[in-house]
């Protein structure tokens, strides 16, 4: 028994509440349990709904909200140690692996880790691309690099979001042309299957490198084409959307292979098999995929890095076949 | 809350997927709470982040209790909320309201919120520091109260007379601004 009315209605209206606002029961099947009280009760209860509907009008500008689960994602990354026990070691990355122990050691230990949660306008922006980089050399399959890629994607939102609410359009630009390249790259792997025809017979070793065309189309039409070493007819028989291709020609096994540039980029290992110089092949592929990375993919310097990628990858070819023979 | 507790579990362990489900539960709340508090968006945001990695910084320290995780945060929003009004002396120069843009596109409901919103920061400006804290932590937070006696460090029974005396205190101050 409650010996004063007050307190009884403190504690009726606080069971209501609990009833009403959490469980959901209406006003009414509530207040039909203390009659006594209805009027009083149902007066509270209004004002209270009122209350919480104006409460839950609220919210958080969603810039705001995702800006803040970035940083706290940041700052649990920095927390967790990487590593880096996880990758399996192959011989023919050892070259590699070197370049990026250098790297670390020149930069400091720590630089990596710091640029993990650089911003487009930080001077660490350019060691964050380069890990990533790194990361999808070390990443094998299609699958898997889609999956990466697709990560970095992620990453990108997550920088524009962050720059956008700086109101640092130069950054979101950045990041917004970044993320068009690696979105293509997921586009590329998934046309995989389609290049797989023209892919040359595995074995054997390259032995040269005869064309290498750049050609833009618009719907079916060839509106430009422009052959950095030979003349290549290009037919336009399929209908394409606007963009640029680079068809690279290469011999092997005494035959002529016509690889577009994603496969040519992506599947590079099977051309230079049985090479003695294996490493420094293996090496230059790796300058053709950073080269790619940070190329737009329907700009002249995309053409002009991979040309000049190929060209030491050609001089390589004969010095590497020079010391076979 | 078996689930919330594995949460946090693996929270601890710096599982960041278990961290961001934590967030994504709380930030609606944390959110509002403050900015009740301190009716202004521009500092809630910042003591919203504060909350946060706050949060993140002292969770290995936290003790599952068998109480929502929701009640630890927010006794750091209080202590922030304190703090930031030990600090600054001064009321919110930029109403949360404000932001709620109104423009022809708006629906009736969108403004209708806007009014209610209105009316209740510029009723609950007038309640007492203890009445508005009830009303932030049992609205806003959607904390049972024992929690809020807990966070505000008074026993049930005065909570319950605190929560009945400010939706008293509500029910007047909105019939006059309807009044007037």
């Amino acid at each position: 028994m409650f010996k004063k009315k007050e307190n009884y209605i403190e504690k009726v209206l606080d069971i209501c509440l609990d009833r009403v606002l959490i469980e959901g029961e209406s006003i009414e099947d509530c207040i039909a349990d203390y009659p006594e009280y209805s009027d009083e009760l149902k007066s509270l209860l209004d004002v209270s709904i009122k209350t919480q509907n104006a409460v839950s009008s609220v919210e958080a500008r969603p810039d705001f909200k995702a800006r803040l689960k970035y940083i706290l994602e940041s700052e649990m990354n920095q927390a967790n140690t990487p590593k880096l026990s996880s990758f399996k070691w192959k011989f023919q990355w050892v070259p590699v692996a070197l370049s990026l122990c250098i790297v670390l050691l020149l930069s400091g230990g720590g630089t990596v880790a710091a640029a993990s949660n650089s911003m487009p306008d930080n001077p660490l922006y350019n060691v964050k691309l380069a890990s990533e980089k790194a990361q999808l050399f070390f990443t094998f399959g299609d699958e898997a690099k889609a999956n990466l890629y697709s990560e970095f994607v992620t990453e990108r939102v997550n920088e524009i979001v962050v720059m956008a609410s700086a109101n640092n359009i130069k950054a979101v630009d950045k990041s917004s042309e970044i993320m068009q390249n690696q979105l293509n790259m997921i586009d590329v792997i998934s046309q995989e299957k389609q290049l797989a025809t023209q892919t040359p017979p595995e074995g054997g070793s390259v032995l040269a490198i005869t064309t290498v065309t750049e050609t833009t189309w618009i719907g079916s039409e060839e509106i430009n084409s422009s052959d950095k070493h030979t003349t290549s007819t290009q037919t336009t028989d399929t209908v394409r959307p606007a963009f640029t291709t680079v068809t690279i020609t290469v011999v092997k096994g005494g035959e002529e292979y016509q690889v577009e540039n994603e496969q040519f980029v992506r599947t590079p290992p099977e051309y230079v098999t049985n090479t003695s110089n294996q490493l420094l092949i293996d090496t230059l592929y790796n300058d053709i995929l950073i080269l790619y990375g940070a190329a737009a993919s329907n700009s002249g310097l995309f053409l002009e890095s991979i040309l000049q990628a190929i060209e030491v990858l050609e001089n390589s070819y004969y010095v590497a076949l020079g010391n076979v023979q | 809350m078996q689930e919330e507790q594995s949460l946090v579990h693996q929270a601890q362990k710096c599982n960041q997927e278990a961290f961001a489900k934590l967030y994504e539960q709380n930030f609606d709340k944390i959110y509002r709470y403050i900015s009740l508090k301190v009716g202004n968006n521009t500092e809630a945001e910042d003591m919203t982040q504060q909350v946060f990695i706050k949060a993140l910084q002292s969770i290995s320290s936290y003790k599952w209790k068998d109480v929502p995780f929701s009640a630890w945060l927010f006794r750091i929003a209080h202590n922030h909320v304190i703090d930031y009004y030990r600090k600054q002396s001064r009321q919110s120069t930029a109403p949360l309201y404000d932001y709620m843009a109104i423009d022809n596109c708006s629906t009736e409901k969108a403004i209708e919120d806007k009014e209610d919103i209105e009316k209740l920061l510029i009723a609950s400006k007038k309640l007492t520091p203890a009445q508005q804290e009830v009303i932030s932590l049992r609205f806003a937070g959607e904390l049972p109260i024992a929690e809020v006696a807990r966070i505000m460090g008074k026993t049930q029974g005065a909570v319950k007379a605190l929560q009945h005396s400010a939706i008293v205190a509500l029910r007047k101050l909105m019939m006059v601004e309807k009044n007037v």
